[in-house]
């Protein structure tokens, strides 16, 4: 047990995101609300942003920002990783842009069936077939 | 054999499809069935024009793609195959002909449309005999089947329906379930699938698996219609006579009974499958279907129906010619393919022109319709003669060279199933003949004055027989494209 | 030396100035978007006339030198990957005129922006040389697509919202396993990691970051039992959405999974791994389960959808069995599967835009009123079923040929099975189309200028089968290893 939490404690960042991860995959597919489905998704994407930018920290490193002044040599173990951060940027931009597209088809789906509930909506569409 | 490098082969096989453009744009039906006449011609005078080669001993070759490492879409004319690409381009011809004839008096719907699949049927059909491996002659065999699938449910109607289904379910089923996989273990086993003399090298292979794939491949053919996998060619029957004709009696099953002879003769070959013994699974099927197949006939009250049974009696000749491996066998399956497909073509148009002139299509209602068609009866006549194996038609010299093969193999029993076959042959035509010409005035159901089916009809079938009855005296050509086969 | 990116600058540059249009001159926004794609398809032409005689190619974005800038890299087999997806889009773009610009009325530009931002997109992915690159075009082809999918049809912003949900999760899982390599090596770029690699120890994290990786693709191009987006999203869709992604999303995410396992993972790496069993194994599942719930479904478009299911298997194991000769099977299945399934969605398209429900009762009768659209359908159905000359035999073949080398028996018995079932599937519609006539009475006409693209495509099927010898001498036999056997 001992050694079990001296893993878990040594590598928290690790499992911090996956179980952030497992979090938003199970308002992903529990939830019935279609917005909690979202945000589902939305917690499940930033794990991995997470995850990311945990890689790019190092011990007692400093942000990676360089004064003008420091004419001398850079050491890389005294400033984190900007990359995955850089990375990261791009990915949250992307996950903004799929929250768009997806509130949108929420929207239009909302305006069809007046309801944001998984099952009435399934059941909407299950008495729209019976009838055509 | 020295191969002559050469774009006759493709020309030849493209021959007929030169017909579909004008068929499609033919603005009457006199221009449309000019130009399947016309692309008839070009095809035999093609397919002759490489004759004289082949019967000296040459091969045309002609690599089209090469698809494969070894195995390319590739011609080759060989004896065998130029044997069967004579009897299919004369055969066209005369189909043409007697088509116009029956097309029109019957006012059959869609024309345009039958004339170009007929076309591309025929395409298909010299595609198979001039193939030069295993990949060619799959592909066109493939491209018949599809082709034919139009023609025999021109009809349209639910018999049809159905009969497409049995048609196409089976032979495409086999080809795809049964020759496909057996060809690519072939080809895995040998790396090539080559039609060779005397068979591929299968030194590596065990005696199981090339018993196996030898099954496969016989029964996959199921254009060859040994049983259990004849059973589309009754179903068949529903097709317009013409399409029974040209496509049941000679097309599609002598595609079939081709593709189980070059089985046997070049990928397999004679030496390999005696050593194993599939010799004997061959010949018993092939046995077995024949007698089955004359007793089903017996029974058979539909004049298209018997025929139908007896092609596939007839089959299995050639597949027993095959299945004998010796000289006499081969070349008498060989010519055994094209004594047939004269004499059972000649009964075809009969039946044909007996429905268009009184629009009967049960034996029993036959009765005494030989004084009102004296003509087409007599070539029915010759037909049947043809068929039984009776001199002087060309019947008897295929069947006399596989009794002889029978016997040079010690083979008492296939020899005995041939007799009881050929008598069971006579069973079952002769009294049509009998009662067509011969019934009590009071119980003709047809009788009176002479009103035949129209010339274009009663022509060919009379051409046909003369044909049946003309090999009986000069049958070198195919004799010695079968026997240069043979060795 | 540009070329690369000049083959996506114009579809770029075409979604700014169809939207802009849009506002401006709706009128418009249809000829940019051809022009646009006839633009990339003429200078994908250039790029792989280039590649054939130079070799490859490759442009480093901005001027940034690998391994730190991101690197387009195009050799023969991207370059015909990069063809194929322009072609395809014009043609079905052209196809479509009439319900482009009639249907979606005062969207049309939108429409037409996306189509293009979509092609772009799957066109970067078939192009890019780094990683991180690769996840963000993924994305951008994605994105568009769901817009696209959602775009009309009563359930199809439902479908389209499930198949977000779906494959985002997939492209994060790409992302995971990214990162995980980027721990380990430092790189993103895919030349770079290869290199690297080779000489790295098989550790958990490798086989983590593989299987994460390798996950988060097969979502994507929605390989059983991932596959539950794909017929709610391609079917409930307007048809034209779905005849644009159909032959291109599910392909491309093939051949980045082909990439990734040729180049990136190291030999010794697919050895120790449980990766190429499940896989073979999710593949063969995939043949057997897309074939028969085809058979099953009553709705035309239904029925395509399962069959291209079941095509994504045959791609899968093919890749999977590992032997040259099923590699080179995958490669031609994912031309040729590209070409039939543009066909058949296309044709039915012009079949069913006349017709009120997708049903088997509408195609009574297609056979006399579109003889010209059927035989395209004819043909494309033929290539599914594997009848040579036609391409999809010969790929059916090497993929037969491939798993007889293997001993996988399973697998050869699925694409036999689903050989068979295609032939009643497709003769079952033949048999209605043939057979009985529509009591229907709606004009269905045939304009030249949707018979004449789907002739093009029938041809391709045709010229693809006899010369795919020649396709695989020139493009495939390079990209596979020369050691691989």
């Amino acid at each position: 047990m001992d050694a079990f939490l001296t893993q878990v404690q040594a590598h928290f960042n690790y499992w911090g995101y996956v179980v952030i991860m497992m979090v938003g995959l199970y308002a992903m597919i529990a939830k019935r609300n279609l917005i909690k489905k979202l945000i589902g998704l939305s917690i499940f994407q930033t794990s991995i942003m997470l995850f990311f930018v945990a890689i790019g920290s190092k011990e007692g490193a400093t942000i990676p920002i360089l004064r003008a002044a420091s004419k001398h040599a850079v050491n890389p173990a005294d400033y984190i990783n900007p990359l995955p951060h850089v990375l990261m940027l791009t990915a949250i931009v992307v996950s903004v842009a799929t929250l768009g597209v997806a509130l949108a088809l929420v929207l239009r789906i909302h305006g069809k069936y007046g309801t944001l509930e998984e099952d009435e909506i399934a059941d909407q569409i299950k008495r729209s077939n019976t009838y055509a | 054999m020295s191969g002559i490098l050469s774009i006759q082969p493709l020309l030849a096989v493209a021959a007929p499809l030169t017909a579909i453009p004008g068929i499609l744009s033919a603005r009457t039906p006199n221009i449309r069935e000019a130009w399947s006449f016309a692309a008839a011609l070009l095809l035999m005078g093609l397919v002759l024009s490489m004759a004289p080669s082949v019967l000296d001993g040459k091969t045309y070759t002609l690599v089209l793609a090469e698809v494969l490492p070894n195995a390319p879409l590739a011609f080759r004319v060989d004896g065998l195959g130029m044997l069967f690409a004579i009897v299919a381009s004369t055969l066209w011809i005369i189909t043409s002909a007697y088509s116009i004839g029956y097309m029109r008096a019957s006012q059959e719907h869609a024309q345009t449309r039958f004339y170009t699949y007929f076309a591309a049927a025929l395409f298909s059909t010299i595609g198979v005999a001039f193939s030069a491996n295993l990949l060619t002659m799959y592909m066109f065999y493939e491209l018949l089947s599809f082709s034919t699938y139009p023609l025999v449910t021109h009809h349209q109607d639910d018999d049809s329906r159905k009969a497409g289904r049995k048609y196409l379910g089976l032979i495409v089923g086999s080809s795809i379930g049964m020759v496909l996989p057996a060809m690519v273990v072939l080809y895995h086993l040998t790396g090539t699938l080559d039609f060779t003399a005397g068979g591929v090298a299968l030194a590596s292979a065990s005696p199981t698996t090339i018993a196996v794939l030898f099954g496969l491949m016989i029964f996959g053919f199921a254009k060859a219609a040994l049983m259990p996998m004849h059973a589309w060619l009754p179903a068949a029957m529903v097709a317009p006579t013409p399409v029974s004709s040209l496509l049941h009696a000679v097309a599609v099953v002598k595609v079939g009974a081709f593709c189980l002879l070059r089985v046997v003769m070049d990928v397999f070959g004679v030496e390999t499958l005696m050593a194993i013994g599939v010799n004997d699974l061959l010949t018993g099927v092939a046995a077995t279907t024949m007698i089955v197949a004359s007793l089903v006939a017996l029974s058979q009250d539909g004049l298209k129906r018997r025929l139908a049974y007896s092609t596939i009696g007839q089959l299995s000749y050639i597949a027993l010619g095959a299945g004998l491996m010796n000289a006499a066998g081969l070349t008498g399956g060989m010519m055994h393919v094209a004594m047939h497909a004269f004499g059972k073509i000649t009964l075809f148009f009969c039946a044909g022109a007996i429905y268009v002139a009184t629009g009967e299509k049960y034996i029993s209602r036959m009765t005494g319709i030989g004084r009102r068609m004296p003509w087409t009866m007599a070539a029915f006549f010759i037909g049947s003669l043809s068929i039984i194996g009776i001199p002087p038609t060309g019947g008897f010299l295929s069947k006399w060279m596989l009794l002889n093969g029978c016997l040079d193999s010690g083979q008492w029993i296939l020899a005995g199933a041939l007799v009881v076959s050929s008598l069971l042959n006579a069973a079952y035509f002769l009294p049509i003949v009998y009662r067509a010409w011969f019934c009590p005035e009071g119980q003709a159901v047809h009788a009176g004055p002479v009103r035949e089916a129209p010339l274009a009809c009663v022509i060919p079938l009379l051409v046909t027989a003369g044909i049946s009855m003309a090999l009986f005296f000069w049958p070198d050509v195919f004799f010695n494209l079968a026997q240069m086969a043979a060795n | 030396m540009h070329d690369v990116v000049l083959t996506i600058l114009p579809l770029l540059f075409g979604a700014f100035l169809a939207l802009v249009a849009g506002w401006i001159r709706p009128k418009f926004s249809y000829s940019i978007g051809v022009i646009g794609l006839a633009g990339s398809v003429f200078f994908t032409l250039r790029v792989l006339a280039k590649v054939v005689t130079d070799g490859t190619l490759s442009y480093s974005m901005g001027g940034w030198a690998p391994p730190w800038g991101i690197v387009f890299v195009v050799d023969a087999l991207s370059a015909a990957m990069l063809v194929l997806i322009a072609a395809s889009s014009l043609i079905t773009y052209v196809v479509y005129h009439d319900e482009i610009v009639d249907h979606f009325k005062e969207k049309t530009a939108a429409f037409v922006a996306l189509i293009l931002l979509v092609v772009a997109g799957h066109m970067g992915i078939v192009a890019t040389g780094d990683l991180f690159n690769l996840y963000v075009l993924i994305e951008v082809a994605a994105l568009s697509g769901y817009a696209l999918l959602g775009f009309s049809g009563d359930r199809s912003p439902l479908s389209s919202l499930s198949y977000l949900c779906i494959g985002s999760v997939g492209a994060s899982f790409y992302l995971l396993g990214v990162g995980y390599l980027y721990i380990m090596t430092g790189s993103l770029n895919l030349a770079d990691l290869s290199g690297l690699l080779e000489i790295a120890q098989v550790s958990t994290s490798l086989q983590a970051a593989v299987a994460v990786m390798m996950l988060g693709l097969w979502v994507k191009m929605a390989l059983f039992p991932f596959h539950g987006w794909l017929p709610g999203a391609y079917s409930n869709s307007s048809f034209v959405s779905a005849s644009f992604l159909a032959p291109m999303t599910t392909k491309v995410m093939v051949y980045v999974m082909l990439r990734l396992v040729l180049s990136l993972f190291p030999g010794n790496l697919l050895d120790t791994n449980m990766l190429p069993e499940v896989g073979l194994v999710l593949a063969t599942a995939a043949i057997f389960f897309g074939s028969i719930m085809a058979y099953r479904q009553k709705d035309l478009r239904r029925t395509l959808c399962y069959i291209l299911v079941a095509e994504v298997g045959y791609m899968v194991g093919g890749l999977f069995i590992g032997n040259r000769e099923a590699m080179t099977g995958t490669i031609l299945h994912i031309f040729a599967d590209a070409l039939m399934t543009l066909t058949l969605f296309v044709a039915l398209g012009s079949i069913l835009r006349h017709r009120a429900e997708s049903g088997l009762s509408s195609m009574k009768g297609m056979f006399k009123s579109m003889p010209f659209t059927m035989a395209s359908f004819v043909l494309a159905g033929m290539s599914m079923i594997g009848v040579p000359p036609l391409f999809g035999f010969f790929s059916k073949w090497r993929l037969l040929s491939g798993a007889l080398e293997a001993g996988e028996f399973g697998f050869m018995a699925g694409l036999l099975v689903s050989s068979l079932v295609n032939v009643v599937i497709f003769f079952r519609i033949f048999e209605t189309a043939f057979f009985e006539s529509s009591e229907d009475k709606t004009p269905t006409g045939e304009h030249w200028a949707r018979t004449a693209p789907l002739a093009l495509t029938a041809l391709l099927l045709i010229l693809g089968g006899v010369y795919s010898g020649l396709i695989v001498e020139t493009i495939v036999a390079n990209v596979l290893p020369t050691d691989l056997i």
